[in-house]
């Protein structure tokens, strides 16, 4: 009983945050990109309501209050780089394939169209 | 009369640059390290890369240079940086061509020794259970010839590969069967 009780206890000690972000700003793939890098220290659920991205952070029960804020500040941090990752590659994916093509051009290892 | 236009006109334009490909992660809280293809790097101010990527790096920059010679941007001073990238990224992943000519056949798990230093599991001098066998031998020379490379390399390694010589003559003989040239220097 006591187990079950300290048990109880635990779960209502994990921590959980709301995190929006605006759709019209981020792609859902940032979001979930930024989500994965954080999977070592919260799981979290993603849905989309209305214009807005919602992230329902369910912390490991080793972060507490100020330990999650840092976390989340972190995470919105991380978001933002994401979507900076995001232009990155839609811009510069042509010319990879392409430097990629002509690097292994002469190897064999790209089939003939 | 001409005239030539002010220094500012010669100077290339902030967004006159086009971006190649790049990775980049936080190194600490104020800088980014950003990598490419040919495993050229560079250490940033976390300011510059967001600034690198909307095209807001202004020329004059000191990352700016550096960035063009190290091929995480181009413009017009740098027309075969592409090029450049690209030689040097077959350099760097050269070794996929050819898959890997390197080959080690454990022929053995027997050794004499005990040398301190060794992380062998080895195995007593009379335990020939441990030694490979003619037919996987022969099995794993097959599978050393199917690699594309055009010279391999075969490493007898053990235990004390000596105490299983049979297998080794065997191994060289049989290559030299399958018309492999095999020289007493490491490489070929």
């Amino acid at each position: 009983m006591l187990a079950l009780k300290l048990c109880e206890a635990f779960r209502q000690a994990s921590m959980k945050v709301d995190v929006t972000f605006d759709s019209a700003i981020f792609s859902v793939e940032a979001v979930k990109k930024a989500c994965y890098r954080f999977l070592d220290r919260f799981t979290s659920d993603i849905e989309l309501c209305d214009s807005k991205i919602v992230c329902h952070l369910n912390f490991d029960d080793k972060f507490t209050g100020s330990s999650c804020d840092a976390q989340v500040e972190g995470f919105k941090k991380e978001v933002l780089d994401q979507d900076l990752r995001l232009t990155l590659k839609a811009e510069t994916e042509q010319i990879r394939n392409l430097i990629l093509a002509h690097a292994f051009s002469k190897t064999g290892l790209i089939a003939d169209e | 009369m001409n005239e030539f236009h002010q220094i500012a006109s010669y100077k290339p334009r902030s967004s006159d640059y086009q971006l190649l490909p790049f990775r980049f992660t936080e190194l600490n809280d104020d800088s980014y390290v950003v990598t490419n293809l040919a495993g050229e790097y560079l250490v940033l101010p976390k300011h510059v890369v967001p600034k690198l990527i909307t095209h807001q790096l202004s020329a004059g920059e000191p990352a700016y240079t550096e960035l063009r010679a190290r091929h995480f941007l181009t413009d017009q001073a740098t027309t075969t940086a592409s090029d450049l990238l690209a030689i040097k990224t077959r350099t760097r992943y050269e070794r996929l061509a050819n898959f890997t000519s390197l080959h080690m056949f454990v022929v053995t798990l027997r050794c004499e020794h005990s040398c301190q230093y060794c992380q062998v599991s080895r195995q007593s001098d009379n335990k020939q259970q441990f030694d490979m066998s003619l037919a996987d031998a022969d099995a794993a020379l097959g599978l050393a010839l199917r690699s594309p490379s055009p010279y391999i390399k075969i490493e007898f390694q053990g235990g004390e590969p000596l105490l299983n010589s049979d297998l080794i003559r065997h191994i060289v003989i049989e290559a030299e069967r399958r018309k492999l040239v095999f020289s007493s220097g490491a490489s070929q």
